[in-house]
């Protein structure tokens, strides 16, 4: 099984896919529970340090309160993820999107 | 310190090598020098380019009450052509028609959804795109073919050439469903 790798912090917001990167606009999603708008995290894996995971609303987008999957990156938290498998055709080329805030007392 | 927050949209395309199952990995990494950082994850998508289908409710049909929406864009460059969206007991063992590779096992529920395409089960799965290029259909089950339950169905839709027919144009991804009681 191959991993597509998704990272996210603060100090570095890092988003890698194995291969090359460009920019278009998807309009559906082949990932189940994409948006946690239950407020749980069916079909997703929790795996790592977990600390300062859970789910909560927030605004991401402006003015519109959602769901949100919220980690807390601190000194002693993070190095934890979440993760789920999709059938993918090798040589097809598939866009991955995720909007994210981060908020900081700093 | 004054609070502060960033909103990030993130993108990217990626091109698996292989055909198979993936593992999607959000990661949060440990930031050693900052304590009082929240991350807020609101929506995560992943589809093909095009021409591409997607399913929604993703991954999970509930037998004899569900209902998904199965959503075919092909793009602008295949505005206004015919569509039919098919569906097998897995995307393998596929097969070639016309040159195109199709990601369905030629079987017994492939000749379900061919023969049953456009009724009450499989609403609006054979038509045209419209002038984006785009189409929705319907897939829901009942009570009368209790031999799906527990399976997990693939789902693919095909390009056909003008008056519904052969050749096949294009074909799009696989999309997995499975059927929880």
């Amino acid at each position: 099984m191959k991993k597509v790798f998704v990272g996210a912090g603060l100090s570095v917001l890092l988003l890698v896919l194995t291969s090359s990167s460009l920019f278009a606009q998807a309009t559906a999603s082949m990932v189940a529970n994409g948006d946690f708008e239950q407020g749980v995290l069916n079909e997703w894996t929790l795996y790592g340090n977990n600390n300062g995971q859970e789910l909560t609303k927030y605004q991401v987008l402006p003015s519109v309160t959602t769901w949100c999957n919220k980690w807390r990156p601190g000194s002693n938290r993070g190095n934890g993820g979440i993760q789920q498998d999709v059938y993918m055709i090798g040589g097809v080329p598939y866009q991955f999107d995720m909007d994210i805030a981060i908020k900081c007392s700093c | 310190m004054p609070e502060t927050t960033e909103r990030v949209h993130l993108t990217a395309t990626y091109t698996p090598a292989s055909t198979g199952m993936h593992t999607l990995d959000i990661y949060c990494y440990r930031n050693y020098l900052q304590t009082d950082v929240w991350n807020y994850i609101d929506s995560i998508s992943l589809a093909p380019v095009s021409p591409a289908l997607t399913i929604d409710p993703c991954n999970t049909h509930v037998w004899n009450t569900g209902s998904n929406t199965l959503a075919v864009d092909a793009g602008v460059a295949h505005a206004n052509e015919p569509y039919i969206i098919l569906a097998a007991n897995g995307p393998t063992p596929n097969f070639s028609l016309d040159g195109v590779l199709i990601h369905l096992a030629y079987d017994n529920i492939f000749q379900y959804t061919l023969a049953n395409k456009n009724t009450a089960m499989f609403s609006n799965t054979y038509g045209v795109l419209d002038a984006s290029g785009q189409a929705t259909a319907t897939f829901t089950t009942f009570s009368w073919l209790p031999q799906w339950q527990g399976k997990t169905v693939t789902f693919c839709a095909l390009g056909l050439s003008s008056g519904g027919v052969r050749p096949i144009q294009y074909a799009t991804n696989p999309v997995l469903l499975n059927f929880i009681p």
